[in-house]
Parts: C-alpha cells; sequence; structure tokens
C-alpha cells in the first residue's frame, strides 16, 4: 500500500476509512433490538446518533472539503503528514467510541472532540467560502456541547445535541449541493445528447438553504412547539420547489445526478413528517428523522463521495454502474427503518433494525470495493493529487 | 433551442406551488408565535382557526358564503370591466373623450371604498346589488386607466403596415390592437379583480346581505376571534385560488415572450 498515494488528497483517506465507520455506527443496534445485551455503555440510540453524525458524516464532509476547498479557492491542498495527523485525530474519536463500554467518558470525550476543531483550523486556511467554515465551527461547538451533556456539566439534553448536528447537516447538504449540481447537471445533459447551457434559479436554492436554517434554530431554540412544526412544513416545502431544479427529462435518471433528487424527496418526507408529528399527528419522530439521515444525507454523502473520487481520481463520467447498487441499498435500507416503525412496529428488531443495518453496511461495501482501488492509486491521468 | 411541451410546463407551474406553500408555512408560523405571545383573544392559534373553518364547512355555511361573495365580486367586476373598458377605448381614441372623462376617474379613484359602501347602502338597501355597485364604481377607473392607455400607445406605424396589407379588421382588432392593449390592460384586470374580493367582503360587512363579510360580522358581534380568523383564511384562500390558478396563468399565456429564454431550464421559469 502506497501511503505517499493515499495522502496526496484530502477525499482519499477519509473516503478509504469511512465505509468502517459506516459498517460500525450500526453495529449494535441489531444486537440490542434482537435482545443480546449492549454493546456500549451509552444508549445505544444516542452511540449510533454521534456516530452516523460525528463519525461517519464528518469523514463525509472532510473529505469533501479538504478536496473542494482547494479547487475553489485554487490554494494548495493539505496533504502528507497534516492529512495524516488530521486522519489520525478522526480515527482516534472512533476508537474512543467503539472502545467507549470499558473507557471512562471523560476520556471519550478527551479524544472524540480534537478532530472537528483540528479540520476547523485547517478549513479557516482557505477563508471562504464562509458558510462551510460557519457550518463546521457549529458542528464543533455541538460535539463540544455532547460531550458536555453526556459529562453533566452542561444541563444539556444530548438529544437534541444530535438533533442539531443532523439539521446542520442538512443545511450543509443544501449549500454544498448548490455547488455540485450545475456541474453534475451539465454532464448529465451531454450524456443524454441535450445542450447543456443551463442557469439554476438562485431563489429556489436559497429559499431551501433559508428555511433548513429556521427550521435549525427553531427545533433548537423550541423543540417540539407548534411554531417549529410549521417551520418543518415550510422547509420541506421548500425543498420539494427546488427539486423542479432536476427536472430535465432523461438528465434526471443519470447516476451523478437522481440520488441528490431522492435526497430532496427524503428531505421532504422526513421534515413534513416531522412537521406533522409536532402539530400532533401520531408519527414517529424518530423514523422521521432516519428520513433525513439514513435517506438524505447518505444518499448525499454516497453522491458526493462516488463524484469527488471519479473526477479527482482523473476520470471521466459516466459513474460506474455499481454505484446504483449502493445508492438503492440505502433507499431500501430508509424506507424499511421508516415504514416499519411507522406501520409495523412490532417487526422492528428484524425489519426495522437488523435488515436495514446490513442493507446499510452493503451499500458501503458495495461502494469501497469498486471506488477503493481508485482511491488506492494514482490519478489516471498522471497529474499530482 | 429545446422549448418544453404544454403538458410539462404546466407541471413545472403547479410544481411552484411548493414555494408558495412554503412562503405561506412561514407565514403562518409566524401567526403561531403571535398567538403564543398574545393568546387565543387577540390572535387565536392557526390549527383552532383550521378547525373553526372545518366546522363552518360542515354545517354548511362555508359554501354559501363563498358562493355569495363570489356573485357579489364577479358580478361588479364584470360590470367595472366592460364599462371600464369602453370607456377607457373611447378616451384612448378621441382626445376630446379622454379631457371628458379622464378627471372624472381620477375623481372616482379618489373616493375611498368605505364611502361608496355607504352611499350603495343608503341608494340600494342590504342587497347583494348594492355590494356589485360597490365593486362596479371602485373598480372600473381602475380598469379605464389601463384600456385608456392600452389604446393611446398603440404603434401607429404597425396599425399602418396592417391596413397597408388591406388586413381584414377582425385580423387587426385580434392580432395588432388585442395584444398591445392586453399587455395594458391584463394588469389593471388583475388589480381589479384581487380588489374586487376586497371590496365585497367589506361591503357585504356592513351591508349584512349574506356572504364572507356577513360572516365576519357576525363573529365581530360574537367576540368570536376564532371564527373571525377562520372567514379570514376563507376569504385569503379565495383570493390565492384566484390569483394562482387564474390570473397567474394567464399573465404567463399572455407573457410569451418570458418563456423559455435560451439557457433557461423549468427552475428559473417554473411556478409562480
Amino acid at each position: 500500500m502506497n501511503t505517499s498515494v493515499i495522502l496526496a488528497y484530502g477525499f482519499r483517506p477519509f473516503f478509504l476509512a469511512l465505509p468502517l465507520a459506516a459498517c460500525a455506527a450500526v453495529l449494535p443496534l441489531p444486537v440490542l433490538w434482537m435482545g443480546w445485551g449492549a454493546l456500549t455503555a451509552l444508549p445505544a440510540g444516542l452511540w449510533h446518533g454521534h456516530e452516523q453524525i460525528f463519525g461517519v458524516l464528518c469523514a463525509a464532509l472532510a473529505g469533501f472539503l479538504l478536496t473542494a476547498m482547494p479547487s475553489w479557492t485554487g490554494k494548495a491542498p493539505i496533504n502528507g503528514r497534516g492529512l495524516a495527523g488530521l486522519v489520525i485525530l478522526w480515527i482516534l474519536g472512533r476508537l474512543a467510541f467503539w472502545l467507549d463500554p470499558i473507557l471512562p467518558p471523560v476520556l471519550v470525550a478527551g479524544l472524540d472532540v480534537v478532530f472537528l476543531p483540528a479540520l476547523l483550523l485547517v478549513v479557516s486556511r482557505y477563508g471562504k467560502p464562509w458558510e462551510f467554515f460557519l457550518a463546521l465551527a457549529l458542528l464543533t461547538a455541538a460535539n463540544a456541547a455532547f460531550h458536555l451533556g453526556r459529562l453533566e456539566i452542561l444541563s444539556l439534553p444530548v438529544e437534541r445535541v444530535l438533533y442539531a448536528g443532523q439539521n446542520l447537516f442538512l443545511v450543509l447538504i443544501a449549500i454544498a449541493t448548490g455547488r455540485i449540481l450545475p456541474v453534475t447537471l451539465r454532464s448529465a445533459l451531454v450524456e443524454t445528447g441535450q445542450s447543456p447551457q443551463i442557469r439554476l434559479a438562485p431563489g429556489r436554492r436559497h429559499l431551501a438553504t433559508a428555511t433548513l436554517v429556521l427550521f435549525a434554530l427553531a427545533d433548537w431554540l423550541a423543540p417540539f412547539q407548534a411554531v417549529t412544526g410549521w417551520i418543518a412544513l415550510a422547509a420541506a416545502c421548500a425543498q420539494a420547489d427546488r427539486m423542479v431544479e432536476l427536472h430535465h427529462g432523461r438528465a434526471l435518471l443519470r447516476p451523478q445526478v437522481l440520488p441528490f433528487y431522492l435526497a430532496q424527496a427524503w428531505m421532504v418526507v422526513g421534515l413534513g413528517g416531522l412537521g406533522m408529528a409536532i402539530l400532533g399527528l401520531d408519527l414517529d419522530p424518530v423514523a422521521l428523522r432516519h428520513a433525513l439521515g439514513l435517506g438524505a444525507a447518505a444518499l448525499v454523502a454516497l453522491a458526493v463521495m462516488s463524484i469527488v473520487s471519479l473526477r479527482h481520481s482523473g476520470r471521466a463520467f459516466p459513474l460506474p454502474g455499481v454505484t446504483w447498487l449502493a445508492y438503492g441499498l440505502v433507499s431500501l435500507a430508509t424506507g424499511l427503518r421508516m415504514a416499519t416503525a411507522l406501520w409495523a412496529p412490532a417487526h422492528m428488531p428484524i425489519w426495522g433494525v437488523a435488515i436495514p443495518s446490513i442493507l446499510w453496511a452493503a451499500a458501503f461495501v458495495v461502494w469501497v470495493a469498486r471506488f477503493g482501488p481508485w482511491l488506492l492509486h494514482p490519478r489516471k491521468d498522471g497529474q499530482p493529487g | 433551442m429545446q422549448t418544453r411541451g404544454r403538458g410539462l410546463r404546466a407541471l413545472d407551474y403547479l410544481w411552484g406551488g411548493w414555494g408558495v406553500a412554503a412562503s405561506l408555512l412561514l407565514l403562518i408560523a409566524l401567526w403561531e408565535a403571535g398567538h403564543a405571545a398574545y393568546g387565543t383573544l387577540v390572535l387565536p392559534s392557526p390549527r383552532d382557526s383550521f378547525a373553526a373553518l372545518w366546522k363552518l364547512a360542515e354545517a354548511g355555511r362555508m359554501l354559501p358564503a363563498i358562493w355569495d361573495t363570489s356573485i357579489n365580486a364577479l358580478g361588479g367586476f364584470a360590470a367595472a370591466s366592460v364599462a371600464g373598458g369602453l370607456l377607457g377605448v373611447l378616451a384612448g381614441a378621441s382626445d376630446m373623450m379622454r379631457r371628458l372623462l379622464q378627471p372624472i376617474a381620477t375623481l372616482m379613484l379618489g373616493i375611498p371604498a368605505i364611502a361608496w359602501v355607504v352611499l350603495s347602502l343608503l341608494w340600494f338597501g342590504g342587497t347583494g346589488f348594492a355590494v356589485s355597485f360597490t365593486v362596479l364604481v371602485t373598480t372600473a377607473p381602475i380598469v379605464f386607466a389601463g384600456s385608456a392607455q392600452g389604446m393611446r400607445t398603440l404603434d401607429g406605424a404597425l396599425k399602418r403596415m396592417a391596413q397597408s396589407f388591406r388586413a381584414p379588421w377582425p385580423v387587426l382588432a385580434w392580432d395588432v390592437y388585442l395584444p398591445h392593449m392586453l399587455s395594458y390592460l391584463f394588469p389593471a384586470l388583475a388589480t381589479a379583480l384581487a380588489l374586487s374580493w376586497k371590496v365585497t367582503v367589506m361591503a357585504e360587512l356592513l351591508s349584512g346581505s349574506g356572504g364572507i363579510g356577513d360572516g365576519l360580522a357576525t363573529a365581530r358581534v360574537q367576540v368570536d376571534t376564532i371564527k373571525a380568523m377562520a372567514w379570514v383564511v376563507t376569504v385569503v384562500g379565495l383570493l390565492l385560488i384566484v390569483e394562482y390558478l387564474l390570473l397567474e396563468p394567464v399573465r404567463r399565456h399572455l407573457q410569451v415572450w418570458r418563456r423559455e429564454m435560451p439557457g433557461v431550464g423549468p427552475s428559473a421559469t417554473a411556478g409562480f
């Protein structure tokens, strides 16, 4: 294994390590739901939520930012030892959580809180775009608040911190897709024989992002209040409104476009359902949170990982067909997780937890089996990075 | 350049309803916050108001009220469109008629709608006709102004060219005069139609001649803020339906040049 290749660009080590964390993040859930005991000191739901948000999604974010920001700003990417240091900090956080039952919570916190500030420090070198920097700073604060809440230094329900982290990721997805979609949509238009000249109206994108920011704020300041419910419904409608950006005939069905569309749809389902649950409808909010995390965030993460790995390994579109399998497995896992919790809660251990966990893990195994070799080898076009 | 078919354009337009819904839901969130701050007597909660609306509909009071208000509003609006439109054409075509009619239209625009309500109640009593008359006199000057402006600004060169080709007068009216006139007349008609609902509700409230305004008056007497908000929601719903399902599609149909510029996909042109 050539470490200089792996450490040549930010996406390589993070996207290689992420699937392992993704598989580990669901491992304790079937064990708990099948009644075989608990693998974690924290309640399993909290442990799982933290690992999905601050472990898996933050790795995807790190890989994306450390690759995209140098491209956007023209500044040199971080690589070599600096990148290795960041990856080690991320791995230390994961190890701490995997060993959570045997490590003291203070040590787990100490090992886990270092990665995000370090990433923030690295990203701050680029100066812009400020919105990513701000979101990352808030994520850093949220992770710190999670541990302070767990250690009872702050009287803060840690579930709320996790929800805040998830909401921040929704905002990040809205911002990031605004930058990614024009590129991927143009390539999809060319692939389907259409004119690549498109202009996406910024108003829809900004409305979608602004409503998500409002929802994140309301959900933090007034959780389960009717005001938050209406704002969630508004955010759901704004995401649905934005879906029209991708109505470009057969281009919508290309693998670099459809996952973003499906992610928007999951956001509509999740936010709409959450809004209705808050306003009094008998719906399970945790199931709806999975539409946002497992559905929207994971699909976007997989799509971004695929596109970044393809482009920055010196390859041209189209994406390999196996990405469809990964998207399909995650979508199926989301559908099963939600539908079982909402309509067949008695079958949760098998159909709502065990099978979705297997599907989720399989999606990342499939992904790394196809893209892993690209990440381990130098760029196809011989360029550095 | 690829152009989208009529069906797809209609779908894109309807899809834009999500954006409208987002905006309205944010307003409802603000309403909910107002309710939380000031209580039910000042501002009932949205959910209570929607429940009251549902009860009114179940009790069979909603549809007759909507029907009465619509008949009153549309009757007055139709009369105003015909009278204001024809007089506007006259004023646009003839300088003498313009000098004669313009000051009268300005004067009528200056009279507050509430004054017309009082006068028409005195003249015609508390009937639907009084309401329609109020709508007629408050909205006709708006249509008049649009129609006169459209007529006055007709392109003389274009007219002469059509005449030199001996275009028959129906073709002249349909293909030369009407498209130009509509670009001035349609905004005036849209404003007049939106105004006619508001004037109707106001006149109904004072005249007690049925309709949504009458329902509002009853809610006021009973100090029933929830029911009052339910009626307000009804009239706002009517206005939104008229705006987005009638006026805006017609506006887009007429403004052909706004559709599908090169490089513009559905995201730029779709929706409301």
